[in-house]
């Protein structure tokens, strides 16, 4: 096996194993919203007279938080199904973390480069140090 | 009005594995669908219906990817630096995309889908490119093999004009994020007839690149509030379930009569997002 498919086969074994999980932590998550098993922040039956709003004006209305403020609201049905679906968001960076010292080893010097870049990249995006204002 | 939430949300849970299954016979990405139809024909505002857009096409492109790697049809080799200037750019776009009047971004859209419209009739047949690497594209050794099984050859190929492909990557990146499309039916044109990837490698890395750069754009949705998970779980459950179907009936329909049918719903989108923004057809 060459090193370029040492390093592919490891990201497809990540990216398989993590987005199996984010997905059924995503669905699991949303049947506790749906069917009313945990309470939700914005109750679903209230969400027709919000969605159709700018998402401004939308956070107004329901005191919903920006950033990462939504973690202290992680109780809630429907933020616990947001963090599920903002584990599908972050599958790219696990599977860029597990690949990174593998292309080290390797001596693939400026592919490792790249994919550090990237998860630089991923981190600002995932910290919302750039995103969180309103 | 307060019982119809469940309402909308098998319906969205339907149009999505509908997109799914006719996303995969037609080769193109979902999102490109979604967002025109679901932001036209739902009630969700456009911010909300972006946010779900780039999940939508995330998702779909992530269950896809490990069988494409496994099997060379991507390449991550070449996917990595793409991506890097396609995600950089879709965060911009993304923070753009909401910062922008609703109007506006819905003209632009209708505009931009309606312009797809034309790129997908136009690249249909598209052939595989052949050529010579270029300096950028050794250095970065953007080069592979693949074995295809449908017509019994191995294909050794090389990248050409790799800079005009990171110009070109970061460009529909942009729109990408400002519009919460996969963009994959940009993608492959680039990564085919401008950068000489082999068909089915294009259309294959251009899956992975949609599910790394779409990473980055989706975390300032997730952060400014637009990301509704009420919405988004039915689309990506619905998504995957209809790429599924799609992928078993890839064989057996005639692509020709679906990209037809792609191109028509792409059409009337278009010209939907156009008219709301314009209120000509609010």
């Amino acid at each position: 096996m060459s090193r370029e498919q040492v390093v592919q086969e490891l990201y497809a074994r990540w990216l398989g194993a993590v987005a199996h999980i984010a997905f059924a932590a995503a669905l699991v998550a949303f049947v506790l919203y749906a069917w009313g098993i945990l309470p939700p922040f914005v109750p679903l039956d209230a969400l027709p007279a919000l969605w159709q709003l700018p998402v401004g004006e939308y956070l107004a209305r329901t005191g919903a938080p920006v950033g990462w403020g939504w973690v202290s609201l992680l109780p809630n049905a429907d933020y616990l199904s947001l963090c599920c679906v903002a584990l599908i968001a972050a599958v790219t960076l696990v599977c860029y973390l597990a690949v990174l010292p593998m292309l080290l080893k390797l001596g693939e010097r400026v592919q490792a480069a790249l994919v550090a870049a990237q998860i630089i990249v991923l981190l600002v995006a995932a910290s919302g140090a750039l995103a969180a204002g309103h | 009005m307060a019982e119809t939430w469940w309402v909308w949300l098998v319906a969205l849970f339907a149009i999505s594995f509908v997109i799914g299954v006719v996303a995969v016979v037609a080769g193109v990405g979902g999102g490109v669908l979604f967002v025109p139809i679901v932001g036209g024909f739902f009630p969700f505002h456009l911010d909300f219906v972006r946010g779900v857009g780039l999940v939508f096409a995330l998702a779909g492109t992530l269950a896809a990817g490990p069988s494409l790697l496994r099997n060379r049809l991507a390449s991550l080799r070449l996917a990595v630096p793409l991506a890097l200037s396609g995600s950089i750019a879709s965060f911009a776009g993304a923070l753009a995309g909401l910062a922008l009047p609703t109007e506006v971004v819905q003209t632009a859209l209708g505009a931009t889908v309606l312009a797809i419209a034309v790129v997908v009739w136009r690249t249909g047949d598209a052939a595989a490119g052949t050529g010579e690497a270029d300096a950028l594209g050794t250095i970065l050794r953007l080069r592979g093999r693949y074995e295809d099984p449908a017509e019994g050859i191995a294909v050794d190929w090389r990248t050409r004009r790799t800079l005009t492909g990171f110009a070109a990557f970061a460009g529909i990146g942009f729109l990408g994020g400002v519009f919460g499309l996969g963009a994959g039916f940009a993608n492959v044109p680039v990564l085919n007839l401008v950068m000489a990837a082999p068909l089915k490698v294009a259309v294959g890395t251009s899956g992975l690149i949609i599910s790394i750069v779409n990473s980055s754009a989706a975390w300032v949705y997730i952060h400014r509030g637009a990301l509704l998970p009420a919405l988004a779980v039915p689309a990506i459950l619905g998504v995957m379930l209809g790429s599924r179907l799609g992928a078993s009936l890839l064989a057996r329909t005639p692509a020709s009569v679906v990209r037809r049918v792609v191109i028509a719903v792409l059409l009337l989108a278009g010209a939907r997002a156009l008219g709301r923004g314009t209120g000509v057809w609010p």
